[in-house]
């Protein structure tokens, strides 16, 4: 009977407790549910901005890597013109300098033609004209064999030197 | 008065490890939410942009041409890669700022509906 009561006590006395206790926390309990919503809200605006940031992240590597496949192929491409225009630069030469030959004969016949008996004033402008457009397309293939002579020879060193502190 | 001997207490020890494992009921609080991270591709960023290449002694005008249509590919991918990352950290910035703003917008709702 006596530990019957003492139960009873303490099942009274910790109901008490209980109770004053809850009221007295109302506003710490308030204040944990706020906070648990703001942590949810932060939570849900921190996915949806990383979401949105990843596709971001993910488009733009794309597109830099769909750049970078195509620089590589315009590079392979271009280096393979520019190693095929080096290698066959003595061929280059040759060509050019039979174009330019036959240009130049070109030139010596409409001379020729223009200092015959005969030929009228008008003839004879045409002709010059023709001639002039002949010699500007030789000094073109001079200046292009000059410079494919050029990529034969070396680079002087006070040239060189610089470009290869630099 | 008679003391209640040890023996009659052992129900109530035994009731101790229930006890203590209410406190796992409690409820559990995410306080600190984790920050947005900056997850660009690692390829992307262990990627480096190359040096000019050496031009040796004696070489001709041609060699130099053909060392300088190299160093120019990879300006050219120098400056891409430069751009994409830039890019991406800026897309990184304005995300990590709008976050930082909706938190302190919400940080002021909560301060404005305190009583």
């Amino acid at each position: 009977m006596k530990y019957l009561v003492l139960l009873i006590i303490m099942a009274l006395s910790g109901a008490a407790g209980w109770y004053g206790g809850s009221w007295r926390g109302r506003d710490a309990i308030q204040a944990l549910e706020k906070a648990q919503a703001m942590a949810k809200e932060a939570v849900a605006e921190r996915d949806k901005r990383e979401g949105e940031l990843k596709q971001t992240l993910a488009q733009r590597t794309a597109e830099y890597q769909q750049g970078q496949a195509q620089r590589d192929a315009d590079h392979a491409k271009v280096r393979g013109d520019l190693t095929a225009a080096l290698a066959g630069r003595d061929k280059t030469i040759a060509d050019l300098g039979r174009a330019r030959d036959s240009r130049q004969a070109e030139i010596a016949r409409l001379k020729a033609q223009s200092e015959q008996v005969g030929t009228t004033p008008e003839e004879k402008l045409r002709l010059q004209a023709e001639i002039d457009r002949l010699k500007r397309d030789v000094a073109d293939k001079e200046t292009q064999i000059a410079g494919f002579e050029c990529s034969k020879v070396p680079v002087p060193e006070k040239l060189l030197t610089p470009l290869q502190g630099s | 008065m008679n003391r209640p001997k040890s023996a009659d207490l052992r129900p109530l020890l035994a009731l101790l490890p229930v006890l203590a494992a209410l406190a796992g009921c409690a409820p559990t609080l995410p306080v600190l939410v984790e920050p947005i991270g900056c997850p660009i591709d690692a390829t992307v960023l262990a990627r480096r942009c190359e040096l000019p290449r050496t031009i040796p002694n004696g070489a001709s005008y041609g060699d130099v041409l053909d060392l300088y249509q190299l160093d120019r590919k990879a300006l050219r991918d120098c400056a891409a890669h430069d751009q994409a990352v830039a890019e991406m950290v800026q897309a990184c910035q304005r995300t990590i700022q709008q976050y930082n703003d909706k938190l302190a917008d919400i940080n002021r709702r909560n301060a404005a509906a305190k009583p």
